[in-house]
């Protein structure tokens, strides 16, 4: 089993919490690859068995311009077939929090199997580490 | 070398890129290309700068003219002591701000300190405006006189101030940090006292269109601090001689103490307000101290704890454009719970 992590980051949050699940993965039978999105070949998605989208949240809840083309096209391609899961870092003081995460929701609830989403509030903390097993139960159950 | 004071560099150099070659210290021509940018995440932040554009003149203020004749005695005080407070706070960021611009060698930080010394003149202006809405003008006057009079805020002032200054006296790399980690204090940490008590009359209906240019206020500060703690990181990963235990432990010292400062006011300011807990609000700036130690890439400096009030948070589309609304009820969001009810897990 193949996972594919795809992730955007500015500070350095999203990135380490993508580290963390690549990490956990790795301690499973499924094999990673993390890949920033600007390196990432669209074609190869449909053959992974997990996908696992990282993004942080810009302006007013906004996804970041460079997760836009991943975006159209999660809400074009047929993925029915491939576990999803959405993560997201950002700021409770905003409306929005990780609103980015909840946009990627509609594509990826239609177009993939979306099992979770996880919301971390800027660099992760203990209690986001403590949530990982229930991730990986909630992708692989 | 971050002993050696910075020289402020001429307007324009030809020879040099366009693209600077380093935040302080740098070659860089003076022209601003913002599709040639040796930080390109800079572009982005100006443009959210931008886009929070607003003035306090579009903000109507006769519901609060009405609501104010409803307030006590004591909210009455409290609020004409935290706004001049906060004016007295804003007042001196206008012109940080300008100064660090003259010493920045990267023509996109220059700009984007230009924005934020600007949206300081206006935060600076509304506290002005919402006073000439609620009090005669004498009364304002003596107010903002108050303001410059109170021990307890004089102390707290005074701790940001020295950093400030010793900047503008001595304008050393060494000295733009402290200064850059004290802005996070002022922008990031004391301001929060008065965001709890404005947000606090909110969640009871009363003083929102106050509350709602608060909410203004607190967006920019937010993004203020998320850039400063940027230029922080930059700094010091640029300047690997900034890069010390001793200036870590500055961070962790001078946040901690801003931390204890802030109790200390919210201990006399917020001590008359039914309905916000002190312990509890305590607990909030450890929680919020912890925010800012994690931006800088630092660990935390408190124990790890969750938010005790998540109803201090910047207003969502629907709460300004409906405030009737229950939107500002003072309970707690639901984000710790997992829930399931949409067909996945949300952890």
């Amino acid at each position: 089993m193949r996972a594919c992590l795809i992730y955007t980051s500015i500070t350095g949050n999203t990135k380490a919490v993508m580290e963390m699940i690549y990490d956990a993965l790795n301690q499973s039978d499924i094999t990673p690859q993390l890949i920033h999105v600007r390196d990432l070949a669209f074609e190869t998605l449909p053959s992974y068995d997990y996908l696992i989208v990282g993004t942080y949240t810009f302006g007013n809840g906004d996804v970041p311009r460079e997760m836009m083309p991943l975006y159209h096209y999660l809400s074009q391609t047929d993925l029915r077939h491939v576990r999803s899961a959405i993560i997201g870092t950002g700021d409770r003081f905003y409306p929005y929090f990780c609103g980015a995460v909840d946009r990627f929701v509609e594509p990826m609830q239609q177009q993939s199997d979306l099992r979770v989403t996880l919301k971390v509030e800027l660099y992760p903390e203990q209690k986001d580490r403590d949530k990982l097993p229930r991730l990986i139960a909630s992708l692989t159950k | 070398m971050i002993e050696h004071p910075l020289k402020k560099i001429p307007l324009l150099n030809p020879s040099h890129p366009n693209k600077s070659t380093g935040i302080i210290n740098g070659q860089t021509s003076g022209i601003l290309n913002w599709n040639d940018l040796r930080y390109p995440q800079m572009y982005d932040l100006y443009q959210t700068l931008l886009s929070n554009f607003w003035k306090a003149h579009e903000i109507n203020m006769q519901d609060d003219v009405k609501a104010w004749g409803q307030l006590s005695d004591i909210e009455k005080d409290v609020f004409l002591r935290i706004n001049t407070q906060l004016a007295a706070l804003d007042s001196l960021q206008t012109p940080t701000m300008s100064e660090v611009m003259n010493y920045v060698t990267d023509s996109s930080f220059k700009a984007i300190f230009a924005v934020i010394s600007q949206q300081e003149a206006v935060h600076n202006e509304s506290y002005s405006y919402i006073l000439s809405s609620l009090i005669p003008t004498d009364e304002q006057n003596a107010r903002f006189n108050e303001a410059k009079n109170d021990p307890i805020v004089n102390k707290r002032n005074q701790f940001i101030l020295d950093y400030y200054q010793q900047f503008k006296d001595d304008p050393t790399p060494l000295n733009l940090f402290k200064l850059a980690i004290s802005s996070i204090n002022l922008e990031g940490i004391y301001f929060y006292s008065g965001f709890a008590f404005f947000y606090h009359l909110a969640t009871h209906q009363k003083m929102l269109k106050t509350s709602t240019m608060i909410s203004y206020i607190q967006r920019d500060e937010m993004q203020h601090a998320y850039f400063i703690s940027q230029f922080v990181r930059i700094l010091m990963s640029e300047q690997p001689e900034l890069n010390t235990e001793a200036n870590i432990q500055f961070i962790y010292d001078t946040i901690k103490q801003a931390v204890e400062l802030e109790k200390e006011w919210a201990a006399v300011i917020l001590k008359d307000i039914e309905g916000i807990n002190l312990e509890e609000f305590n607990l909030y700036l450890e929680y919020l101290a912890n925010k800012r130690f994690r931006q800088l890439g630092l660990d935390n400096g408190y124990p790890e704890r969750d938010n005790p009030m998540p109803w201090i948070h910047v207003f969502s589309d629907e709460m300004m454009n409906d405030t009737k609304s229950d939107f500002f009820e003072q309970k707690s969001r639901t984000y710790t719970k997992v829930s399931s009810s949409n067909g996945f897990d949300e952890l």
